[in-house]
């Protein structure tokens, strides 16, 4: 007997109607995220990355039950994942947590750092008052945080302190699924690197499922086992992390390596995209990408490319998938 | 565009409307206007002639259908002192009290928006502290006492001014500056805040990094986005402005619309009242439309125009 | 394609370059100091930079926030506002221009020196349309008239990119992409015709594929029009995609400066050394990274000595008695730090890894 996935989604979709004053139909359709599948095992570390807009954070919100979908389900340990706040959701919740990008913003300024990483068990009515204590001082240690931290208030301590905080308030519960959405863009170089660390320590120690959300490529390699790259609502691109960053199969995939900035002395050959990403409101039609695309054909303006699995157990959203990887193997 | 007209339009009725309403319970329910006019010894059947002259022995419902009936056939009723046409009475008042508010308002902006303006340029010195705490004087100050100091000094010790009426241009001085000092103080201080606010913006910085000079930084980066939020206060001066026309035109006994509505109240004269009120309700309502357009011209951001989308 | 000039056509924008000197520095910091005030004492932000920048060179200056990367140009400029107290001396081009009055500055700002800020959407005014604020350039330093800086703004916009240029000309920032912009900022920043444009983090509110873009744009300008360029950032990918100079600064102070193969491949500084370890890479097996330890000091609440050795490895006596000087370790490679010189070692060593 094969145990299901930690996390599995099939379809999610999640349109917004948004007001379009000027227009003669007011309304318009905001497809922040259009079918998107999903399959993360227990203790793998699934990176989502992708452009501002491309849907990445909807997704996780989806994913969490915390938004409602337009379509789509979304399975936890081969539980469903409900929308409406109800029991299941409730334990649901103690099961997967999320992580955000602004460490201030997720904190509230007039409490204490202890009182709100023991917030989820008071919530949750788990442990007696030194159980719950002697927890959250473990796991403020564990976050490398010492035990005078606790009784600070958010705004005594350094970016980096305070992402360890939410952190360790997303641990509290012992969550299966740790979604992290950003969680380090907002802090500087030297900062990130520790908390890139404290995640893959953690991970090991605890056994955690990450779904960790981000734009920097680099950061992702560092920690994911496996990527999944987002365009338009759409996952373009999915397949083992160093697979995918070394030989990129999707024309946008290619596109974003590429566009990392590196020393010139390495060699990369960059490939430019004209123009801005089109807004979620007028989603191409066929394949999304075609219009910053330098393989389109006209197949690729009719027809939408599905998530087609390769020969090297990558699936890519290209209806030339094979063509574009025979003809760069050839040029290598 | 018609469907956003159609909208405002509608609102203003709605408004309006309630203003009527809220008028004409209060109104009604707070004095009885056979007492007043009468006086409170007119024998018995008197008052029972006049309740029933006026419609005041209905039920409270009817005599509001009956009123409303008449507003909305344009009929603004007729005073119950004399019988004289509410609306020919008003409309006579109605340029007396717009010869001191149209001046008032202009006198505010003069005063208000370059003391705004010069204490947020001079911010944290001298000049800007004492600018702001004239200002808080402006507005903390009533316009009674400070109507009274005026009438003290100009018109009892140094007897410049004429203590009230409107026989030639100096008995407009003092309540138009009466009217206009707290308006000022409140513009002024509102103004420095907006113009604080532009001043710490990347763009302004962008302007000065440019090479243009500081002055053409002020007229052409700051002021504009500085009258952004300031043009909403000044809508709102409206307002106020028709509230201090009430307290300036008693104490210096000016015939406007101000010194009717008082006399009016007190006789619960209730069609004079309500006329009083639509027109100042008309007054408001205009000025937020207007304040609404201003906006459109000046901030790009709030006109009507497709979400921007990427040219390609 | 990118022509210094602005077209024949315009003959009142024909305005002659003026003649770079290619010998001495095109600008000359010396001793440049920024304090704020805050409340009743001062919080010293610079103290005392050296730095000088060769026409046509391009100069990377990275640090983390707060390290005074942004507020040195700002303080160059004197765009800082009354709040800061700036001292130390600045010579652009020959002249010591941190004695000249905020009228003179009019003269070198937008003209001589122009620069690009990091937020597009801040930074361009929101109730002028983008040809405006162009244009606006062209009539204050070059006397262009209304059609003429018109014209040549529309070909500025073309030149860096921007499709349908015409139609970009009338458009209000809001309406546009923070690609389209910041293409829009750099345009400003050529009217003037600079000898030295400064990119203040030019590409980080902007997503990858569109960084990738705009700093394309950058080194195209640079290497056609021949202006210096210094780009900040904490990017390091970024300046090392762009710059041939970088100068590493921590805590007011530039704490390591080279070529970017010396920053690079033989990096000196323990700062310096520490983020090159701190930081994933996209190629090459995957390691664990070597964070700093420790957090950066608050302006206000440097420690004595030099402000990197509390989080410094190898840190000595000597190092908390002292703030150490910029001294030349070889041709053109200069480092603030009185460890001893050992130009083998690539990364920092592992130890103390963690906070």
């Amino acid at each position: 007997m094969t145990a299901p996935p930690l996390l599995e989604a099939r379809d999610l979709a999640c349109h917004f109607k948004v007001s379009r004053p000027g227009r003669r139909r007011g309304h318009a359709l905001l497809k922040a995220v259009d079918g998107v599948d999903l399959v993360l095992q227990r203790g793998r570390t699934l990176g989502l990355v992708g452009e501002s807009g491309c849907g990445k954070s909807t997704t996780a919100k989806l994913v969490l039950g915390l938004m409602p979908r337009t379509s789509g389900q979304v399975w936890l340990a081969g539980e469903p994942v409900d929308t409406a706040a109800g029991h299941r959701w409730r334990r649901l919740r103690r099961r997967a947590q999320l992580v955000h990008q602004d460490p201030l913003g997720a904190l509230d300024r007039r409490l204490t750092v202890g009182y709100q990483v023991m917030e989820p068990l008071i919530v949750h009515r788990i442990g007696s008052r030194a159980d719950r204590r002697a927890k959250v001082l473990a796991l403020l240690q564990a976050v490398g945080l010492g035990p005078d931290v606790a009784t600070r208030h958010p705004h005594e301590l350094s970016g980096g302190q305070r992402q360890r905080v939410v952190l360790a308030r997303a641990l509290i519960l012992e969550p299966d699924l740790v979604v992290c959405d950003e969680p380090i863009s907002a802090l500087d170089v030297s900062i990130q690197a520790q908390v890139v660390n404290l995640l893959q320590d953690l991970r090991e120690r605890l056994g955690h499922t990450y779904l960790f959300i981000s734009h920097d490529l680099k950061a992702v390699r560092q920690i994911s086992d496996e990527i999944a790259v987002m365009y338009l609502g759409r996952i373009v691109e999915q397949g083992p992390a160093e697979d995918l960053l070394r030989m990129p199969g999707h024309p946008y995939t290619q596109a974003l390596v590429s566009a990392v900035p590196a020393r010139a002395a390495t060699g990369r050959r960059r490939i430019l995209l004209e123009g801005d990403p089109p807004s979620p409101i007028d989603v191409p039609p066929g394949c999304a990408f075609h219009p910053r695309c330098r393989f389109a054909q006209d197949r690729c303006r009719g027809e939408r490319p599905t998530l087609r699995p390769q020969a090297d157990g990558r699936r890519v959203a290209c209806h030339f998938a094979e063509a574009i990887a025979a003809g760069a193997g050839a040029a290598a | 565009m018609i469907a956003y007209a159609a909208i405002r339009l509608f609102r203003a009725v709605l408004t309006l409307w309630l203003l009527v309403s809220i008028t004409f319970l209060v109104m009604r329910l707070t004095g009885d206007p056979a007492l007043q006019i009468m006086s409170v010894e007119a024998p018995p059947d008197a008052i029972a002639a006049f309740e029933r002259f006026w419609g005041l022995d209905q039920p409270l419902w009817r005599q509001y259908l009956t009123y409303i009936g008449g507003l909305a056939q344009g009929d603004f009723g007729v005073s119950m002192r004399d019988g004289q046409s509410a609306l020919a009475l008003v409309v006579d008042r109605v340029p007396a009290t717009l010869s001191l508010t149209v001046p008032a308002l202009v006198l505010t902006l003069l005063i208000g928006l370059p003391a705004g303006v010069y204490a947020a340029l001079r911010r944290n010195t001298t000049a800007d502290r004492l600018t702001m705490m004239s200002s808080v004087i402006g507005y903390t100050v009533p316009s009674f006492v400070l109507a009274l100091v005026l009438v003290l000094v100009f018109a009892v010790w140094l007897q410049w001014l004429p203590a009230s009426g409107a026989d030639d241009w100096r008995g407009y001085l003092m309540p138009i500056v009466t009217l206009a000092l707290p308006g000022a103080a409140v513009i002024a201080r509102f103004t420095r805040s907006a113009m604080i606010e532009v001043l710490n913006q990347p763009y302004v910085r962008t302007a000065t990094g440019k090479g243009v000079i500081w002055r053409r930084v002020v007229s052409r980066h700051v002021l504009p986005n500085a009258a952004i939020p300031t043009v909403t206060i000044v809508g709102f001066m409206v307002g106020s402005l028709m509230a201090g026309t009430i307290i300036v035109e008693t104490v210096f006994a000016w015939p406007g619309v101000g010194q009717l509505l008082i006399n009016a109240v007190g006789n619960r004269d209730l069609a004079i009242v309500q006329t009083i009120l639509l027109f100042v309700g008309i007054c408001m309502v205009t000025a937020n439309l207007a304040v609404d357009i201003a906006y459109g011209w000046i901030d790009p951001r709030t006109r009507r125009r497709t979400v921007a989308t990427s040219p390609r | 394609m990118l022509a210094p000039d602005l077209g024949a056509g315009d003959a009142a924008l024909g305005a002659p370059q003026p003649t770079r000197s290619t010998a001495a520095a095109l600008l000359e910091v010396r001793q440049l100091t920024v304090a704020f005030a805050a409340g009743m004492r001062d919080l010293p932000v610079l103290h005392g930079l050296n730095l000088s920048v060769a026409p046509g060179e391009t100069l990377g200056m990275v640090g983390e926030s707060g390290c005074g990367k942004s507020v040195t140009w700002l303080a160059v400029l004197r765009l800082l506002g009354t709040t800061a107290k700036v001292g130390g001396t600045v010579s652009f081009a020959g002249q010591t221009i941190s004695d000249w009055d905020d009228r003179a500055m009019t003269a070198i700002r937008g003209r001589r020196i122009a620069m690009i800020s990091q937020d597009p959407m801040s930074a361009l005014n929101p109730v002028h349309t983008i040809g405006r604020q162009i244009a606006e350039v062209l009539v204050t330093h070059r006397g262009a008239s209304a059609t003429a800086a018109k014209a040549a703004a529309k070909r500025l916009l073309d030149q860096v990119g921007v499709p349908a240029a015409g139609s970009i000309f009338g458009r209000y920032p809001h309406e546009l992409s923070g690609g389209m912009n910041q293409r829009a900022m750099i345009a400003m920043c050529l009217a003037g015709q600079p000898d030295l444009l400064i990119a203040d983090e030019p590409t980080t509110a902007l997503d990858v594929t569109i960084q990738a873009q705009i700093l394309d744009l950058l080194r195209q300008i640079q290497r056609d029009l021949g202006m210096a360029l210094v780009l900040v950032s904490h990017d390091l990918g970024v300046v090392a995609e762009v710059c041939r100079r970088v100068a590493v600064m921590y805590c007011g102070r530039i704490v390591e400066q080279g070529s970017t193969d010396d920053i690079f491949d033989r990096p000196y500084h323990p700062y310096t050394r520490g983020l090159l370890a701190a930081l994933p890479n996209l190629d090459g097996p995957r390691r664990r990274l070597q964070p700093i330890p420790g957090t950066v000091p608050a302006p206000g609440a440097l420690p004595p000595g030099c402000p990197f050795a509390p989080r410094c490895p190898g840190v000595h006596a000597a190092c908390r008695s002292s703030v150490p000087v910029l001294r030349p370790v070889a041709a053109g490679h200069a480092v603030a730090c009185v460890g001893p010189v050992d130009r083998t070692v690539a990364a920092m060593p592992a130890a103390g890894a963690e906070a």
